[in-house]
């Protein structure tokens, strides 16, 4: 078993759940507790954990968690404590594409916008993602590889090798490819323009 | 150049630290600190942000 701890991150519909389907396609034991169900913003699920949510308080699980992969947000990334070591996936997409889809998701759970207008909100998550770049880069135990989605939806094959070279496993690459499906790509600037 | 008034004992301090800590002018140590001051509201206020869209979005409590 590995004795790192697998975990996918980036920013809300950066493609963290696609890219948590093609790690279970390709037979990586994955931790979700199904609570999040899936909806009309994610079709396939969001494979997400709550207790990831807690971290602060209670990282006791993680010591089952080595050989896995969870779904972590990039805002909480700073709550992993330093005594395991990591692989971080971090997911990567056209900001206006990301936004696009977060305010739909927003107006379908009826809640407001964190910033006043999509530009203040694009240089808001700019500034946060310059910050956890930098954490990123000075955590020893933290290994990262950024995988950008629209690449995946491109060319799943290019980046499936580049996500198991990273992991350094036997996963099966036919599982990661065949789990990519490119009608989820939704929310493609033009046609969130309206 | 704007001007901008200070302590009078403040200015002393840093008029007797600014080499010591590698700057090559009184100038500079205020330019640095200044903003470095701006870029943590800067990053406070981003975080806060994003924060709020976060929660919104139900990806953290």
């Amino acid at each position: 078993m590995n004795q790192f701890i697998t975990i996918v991150s980036g920013l809300p519909r950066s493609g963290t759940s696609l890219m948590m389907k093609m790690l279970e396609a390709s037979g990586m034991d994955i931790l979700t507790d199904n609570i999040r169900k899936a909806d009309v913003d994610n079709p396939k699920g969001y494979y997400e954990l709550e207790k990831v949510k807690k971290l602060k308080d209670d990282s006791s699980w993680l010591k089952d968690a080595q050989g896995k992969v969870f779904k972590m947000i990039s805002m909480l990334l700073y709550e992993l404590p330093p005594d395991n070591a990591y692989k971080i996936i971090f997911m990567q997409r056209d900001m206006a594409e990301m936004l696009a889809s977060q305010n739909k998701m927003l107006k379908r759970r009826n809640q407001k916008p964190g910033a006043k207008n999509d530009r203040e909100m694009t240089e808001m998550f700019e500034k946060h993602l310059g910050k956890i770049y930098e954490w990123i880069e000075s955590q020893k135990e933290i290994d990262v590889l950024y995988v950008n989605y629209n690449n995946i939806i491109n060319d799943p094959l290019k980046e499936s090798k580049r996500v198991i070279r990273f992991l350094d496993s036997g996963l099966a690459i036919d599982g990661m490819v065949s789990a990519v499906d490119p009608s989820l790509y939704r929310n493609r600037c033009v046609e969130n323009s309206d | 150049m704007a001007k901008v008034k200070i302590d009078s004992d403040l200015l002393a301090r840093a008029k007797k630290m600014y080499e010591a800590a590698g700057y090559s002018s009184l100038e500079e140590l205020v330019n640095h600190a200044v903003e470095k001051e701006i870029a943590k509201h800067e990053t406070d206020e981003a975080e806060d942000k994003v924060s709020d869209q976060l929660r919104g979005l139900g990806y953290i409590d």
